[in-house]
């Protein structure tokens, strides 16, 4: 039987390449097309103050025993109070930028003048790299991103972002 | 090289290394989508940020919410029947939590998703600890006050760690 079979020529095997190349290409093509890079994602650690604290503020009561698991008490020596636009047009833009330290408040108009005053800020400040930003209800997340980026160029490595102006904690409990 | 030019003049060109080139180009993209869609809410247009630092691969447990105000005109070209439905649940400019594999949610309903998720976690936590990170994806045109809220509901559930997502820029540019 194994003999016979043996002086049978074998059959040969034509695989077909044209056919699945054309596929290929096409699949290929309808990749590019529809790709579309997004930019490269990044993260950064983000600190808040803690419940407690904010619930604490909100009630004026005294703040309740720490808790060993929750996250240190923020302190800093410069806060940055930024103020939004309101008008229909610029809504959610950049109005004022407060720098307030223990020494007094200044007022900023633009992003490069908080630069050179946080600068100097930084050298003299006691905890160097903690800043604390207060932005408006209203401000656009974007603009907020912008003056972190500002504070952590600036030498303040750890921006800490503190709840809005007349922010009700109680709608989040 | 068999195939090459025989002595009749057969003319045959070798397709094996277009085919495999192809076939990796082919494998890239399709594994450059599936990358995308894993993660990725394309509703969320986020912020550039010069100080975001590259993602840990390492970090696997986590939770991604994705935060944007609801504009009506972004979901024109959703059919009339799913408009309807969110303009039933969403006014133009209504804070809208985009959980992937959820319906999009409101604040309260949000607050009861994450207490659920959190009583999960920690059902299934070997030493009862969350130790879930949650990323925040929050679009570039929400105001801050939502970004808090949703900020402290994930503290007030329990989360511990939470992470904000931003685009990395590339080149530091001047201010």
């Amino acid at each position: 039987m194994s003999k016979h079979k043996n002086e049978e020529p074998s059959p040969e095997v034509i695989l077909p390449i044209t056919p699945m190349l054309d596929m290929a290409f096409q699949l290929l093509t309808f990749f590019i097309f529809t790709y579309n890079p997004s930019g490269l994602e990044g993260q950064f650690d983000l600190s808040l103050p803690s419940e407690n604290e904010a619930a604490a503020k909100e009630t004026k009561q005294p703040p309740p025993p720490p808790d060993p698991d929750a996250p240190p008490k923020i302190e800093a020596d410069v806060t940055i109070v930024v103020e939004a636009v309101t008008d229909d047009i610029n809504r959610g833009e950049i109005a004022k930028i407060h720098i307030k330290q223990n020494s007094g408040s200044v007022i900023v108009g633009d992003l490069k003048e908080l630069f050179e005053k946080l600068k100097i800020a930084n050298e003299t400040a006691t905890e160097k790299e903690v800043i604390k930003i207060q932005p408006a209800s209203k401000l656009k997340w974007s603009n907020v991103i912008m003056v972190a980026d500002t504070c952590r160029k600036a030498g303040f490595k750890n921006v800490s972002f503190v709840e809005p102006p007349g922010f009700n904690i109680s709608v989040v409990n | 090289m068999s195939h090459g030019a025989s002595a009749e003049g057969n003319m045959e060109p070798n397709l094996t290394p277009l085919l495999d080139v192809v076939l990796q180009l082919l494998m890239f993209f399709m594994m450059c989508v599936n990358f995308v869609t894993n993660q990725v809410s394309e509703e969320i247009v986020l912020p550039e940020s010069m100080s975001a630092v590259p993602m840990d691969k390492n970090e696997v447990d986590v939770l991604f919410v994705n935060v944007r105000p609801f504009i009506l005109k972004d979901y024109e070209s959703k059919g009339a029947t799913a408009l309807q439905k969110l303009t039933d649940k969403f006014k133009e400019g209504d804070p809208f939590i985009i959980i992937l594999g959820e319906e999009p949610m409101r604040f309260n309903e949000f607050k009861f998703w994450l207490r659920n998720q959190f009583n999960t976690l920690k059902r299934t936590s070997k030493d009862g600890k969350v130790k879930t990170t949650i990323v925040m994806r929050a679009h570039k045109l929400t105001d801050y006050d939502q970004v808090y809220r949703v900020l402290q509901m994930c503290k007030v559930e329990g989360f511990r760690q939470i992470k904000l997502r931003a685009v990395t820029k590339s080149v530091a540019q001047p201010i």
